[in-house]
């Protein structure tokens, strides 16, 4: 019976995650086209994830919370794009096979769910809608990287592209939550040096491996957990 | 469920009971809250809002105010929980729910009775009230409002500011023109219209430190300009050098005083409190003391000179 139960637990929990990793691509798209810069996109994400970690799934529409998440996301970072901009290019991402948004009362009625969900939104997350984020953190480190490397093998290897391409797909997942913005950062570092199979020079013969000199608090087998929840995450997009 | 349902179920959570009062920015209520049965009360507001929802100023704000939770400060009044009562297109009705706490300072000095507070008491809520304001200039919060209406106090003598960082909450314009603010502890860069930081608030406490021994407002004007007389008669008018630029008024428009001794207008003031009282109500901003300072005063000192605090 235990057995069962656990087994619906994890199938539901599995049905929950691929809908957010659905939702969430649907908000990067939409957050594109709105032409928002990554931290507000980031912050967006933090803030739906942040929702349904508090709320159940089955209670939201989770296309709605995303909308307006990406509306609190742009105020908070000052990022000033308007609520029918919002609303008409997310109705579009939405529904592809329809036409454009007209100003009639679905218009009217979707600006309205909008600003309701976010005094809800508001509420439920306690008006914290600021975060720390690894944004800040990779380009310090990737700064610091740069010196350290060749120039032929910085210009050759899209290291810095591949890492903040990592950072950005991990929103998908709710490990932006689990995870301090510092270990992420320096995780998908390390990982798009894996990818790109780039060493960091002289790495042997220190008395601190490279990530340790960015981030005292971590160690190679936090890395290594965090690197295996991306590559889940990314065989999961093949069943979503 | 709709977003519209769960947005306003927070209401039923409250039950109001009584009206305390009418601040500047809307009604108070004392309420039981149904949750854990005990109570709250209940400060509705009205934000304006445009076009684009909520504003990012009341948005971080309360953010800031829930940060603030986190430190459980003593000497500073609990914000439990926001939500929304109602919006329209032009404003939003937010309910800002705080701890509830039956009596303020001016209650409590008005059932005082004589010959009033004994100077050990009075040490002690003053540096209560010292320790608060320090804790909000800390996390770089002005009150702006300082006033014995805004300080609690608790059955068992703690001091509780309440009201501080409410001004950008609300939006400056949105205080009830139908009620009256009180400017009997402002600041005169403040009345004057001036630029301003968190002198005001050190201001406020001189005046409300001086009025825990006399149980009467020090500086009581009926006008901006007729508080600054008030105050000049007791501070003396500052040289003209020390005159602020770009204010509301020039400093030929009042009459030429120099400064009377505090301990003979306070003669319940001992040489320590005298002297913390001159650093605070000083006209210069950059000169007056800060929350910092006040609190390592030699007031706030034992017989063996350690710091009660």
């Amino acid at each position: 019976m235990a057995e069962c139960r656990s087994m619906t637990v994890a199938r539901s929990t599995s049905r929950e995650t691929r809908t957010h990793f659905k939702v969430i691509t649907y908000m990067l798209e939409s957050g594109t086209k709105l032409q928002m810069d990554s931290v507000p996109m980031a912050t967006a994400c933090l803030i739906y994830h942040r929702f349904f970690k508090e709320c159940l799934l089955e209670n939201h529409d989770p296309y709605l919370i995303a909308s307006s998440s990406i509306y609190l996301a742009a105020k908070v970072c000052e990022q000033q794009i308007r609520l029918r901009d919002i609303l008409n290019v997310c109705y579009r991402t939405l529904h592809t096979d329809r036409p454009p948004l007209e100003i009639n009362d679905e218009y009217w009625e979707l600006r309205e769910s909008l600003a309701n969900c976010e005094l809800l939104m508001l509420r439920v997350l306690k008006f914290q809608i600021a975060f720390e984020l690894p944004h800040k953190y990779l380009l310090h480190y990737l700064v610091s990287l740069k010196d350290w490397l060749s120039p032929s093998v910085w210009a050759d290897t899209p290291i810095a592209k591949t890492a903040w391409a990592l950072l950005r797909d991990s929103y998908h997942s709710d490990l932006c939550l689990r995870v301090k913005p510092q270990h992420l950062a320096v995780t998908v570092l390390y990982f798009s040096l894996q990818c790109n199979g780039v060493g960091v020079p002289f790495n042997d013969d220190a008395d601190k491996q490279w990530w340790q000199v960015f981030c005292e608090d971590i160690v190679e087998s936090k890395i290594q957990s965090i690197i295996v929840e991306l590559i889940n995450m990314y065989a999961m997009e093949m069943n979503v | 469920m709709s977003i519209f349902n769960q947005l306003y179920d927070a209401k039923k959570q409250y039950e109001e009971v009584a009206e305390i009062g009418t601040g500047a920015y809307g009604t108070v209520y004392k309420a039981r809250d149904l949750e854990t049965g005990r109570y709250v009360a209940l400060k509705k507001v009205r934000v304006q809002t445009g076009e684009d929802g909520m504003p990012l100023s009341t948005i971080r704000e309360i953010a800031m105010l829930k940060q603030l939770e986190k430190f459980e400060h003593p000497n500073v009044v609990r914000l439990l929980d926001v939500y929304h009562g109602g919006r329209t297109d032009l404003e939003t009705r937010l309910t800002l729910v705080f701890e509830h706490i039956d009596q303020d300072l001016s209650t409590y000095l008005e059932k005082c009775p004589s010959p009033g507070l004994g100077p050990e008491k009075i040490r002690d809520l003053s540096r209560q009230l010292v320790c608060g304001v320090d804790f909000l200039h800390s996390h770089r919060i002005l009150h702006r409002d300082l006033k014995p209406q805004n300080i609690l106090i608790t059955g068992r003598g703690e001091v509780k500011l309440a009201d501080f960082g409410l001004a950008r909450v609300y939006g400056f314009q949105m205080a009830l023109t139908s009620v009256v603010v009180t400017l009997w502890y402002r600041a005169p860069e403040v009345l004057l219209q001036g630029r301003y930081a968190t002198p005001v608030d050190m201001w406020s406490v001189g005046c409300i430190i001086a009025e825990l021994f006399t149980r009467l407002p020090l500086f009581r004007g009926t006008s901006d300009i007729d508080q600054l007389h008030k105050i000049f008669d007791i501070i003396g008018l500052p040289a003209k050098a020390e005159w602020p630029d770009s204010v509301s008024v020039p400093w030929n428009a009042f009459r030429p005083s120099p400064p009377r001794s505090l301990k003979k207008i306070i003669p319940e003031l001992c040489e320590d409190s005298a002297d913390l009282l001159q650093n605070l109500l000083t006209f210069d901003p950059s000169q007056r003391s800060s929350a910092q300072d006040t609190l390592s005063h030699g007031y706030f000192k034992t017989e063996d000179g350690q710091s009660v605090i």
